[in-house]
């Protein structure tokens, strides 16, 4: 068995354990801010877009944002809108994380394990889930 | 954001003034850290002064987290309590 079979067994399990539920956390967090919506046409957003917009909004308006992104000729809805989007997206991902964080300190763990990370999946699915709910009942935008 | 209002409503622009100090500090150690070496005086007194902020906000972040995305997380955490205030500050100027 060679170096590369090797160290993929016994890499394997603990790529599981760690990548997936971190890349399935970056994937709801992606889908909860409607990120994709850069890439698709249709998409269901959360339904706390609007007033997540208009808190982004009015903050950057006032902001030295609102200057720069005149000063680069991005400015536009379509600016604040990708701007709301990362920002849900970037919360929630934070947001889900503290149950996660709090299990790894009250359990004493030196590094994020299997668990924790599963906690911090489960956190941003029930997060995500009146935008899944909305996705499946068929409501696009 | 330093207008007419700011002695009116200094209890909410000072909390937001110290709160962007702190994000552009943080993203200043951010920008520098792969630049210069951590015993360099700059960056000694930039995580001097940003360490209270990013070991509070590496309380609340799983384990997995590497040091250096904590410090884009606290930004976040701080970003989204300055834009709370910010909201506060106009219901304020609304409502009275």
């Amino acid at each position: 068995m060679g170096s590369f079979d090797r160290d993929f067994w016994r890499q394997g399990p603990r790529l599981l354990g760690h990548g997936v539920p971190l890349v399935g956390v970056a994937a709801i967090a992606v889908f909860n801010g409607s990120l994709h919506s850069l890439v698709f046409d249709s998409v269901s957003y959360s339904p706390v877009f609007d007033s997540v917009s208009y808190y982004v909004s009015t903050f950057a308006r006032e902001s030295y944002f609102d200057s720069f992104v005149r000063g680069v000729l991005l400015a536009g809805p379509q600016a604040y809108q990708s701007l709301t989007s990362l920002f849900i997206a970037a919360m929630t991902l934070l947001i889900a994380g503290i149950p996660a964080a709090i299990y790894e300190r009250i359990r004493g763990l030196k590094a994020s394990t299997p668990v924790s990370l599963g906690i911090w999946l489960v956190a941003a699915v029930v997060l995500s889930l009146p935008t899944i709910m909305k996705a499946l009942s068929g409501e696009e935008f | 954001m330093l207008n007419a209002n700011f002695f009116t409503y200094w209890y909410l622009y000072l909390p937001s003034l110290v709160l962007a100090v702190f994000i552009y500090l943080l993203l200043g150690r951010l920008v520098l850290s792969p630049f210069l070496r951590a015993d360099n005086t700059v960056m000694r007194v930039l995580a001097a002064v940003t360490d209270p902020v990013v070991r509070t906000i590496g309380a609340i972040t799983p384990r997995v987290v590497p040091s250096s995305l904590v410090i884009v997380f606290a930004v976040m955490w701080l970003l989204s309590a300055r834009i709370l205030l910010h909201q506060a500050l106009i219901a304020r100027r609304m409502f009275g």
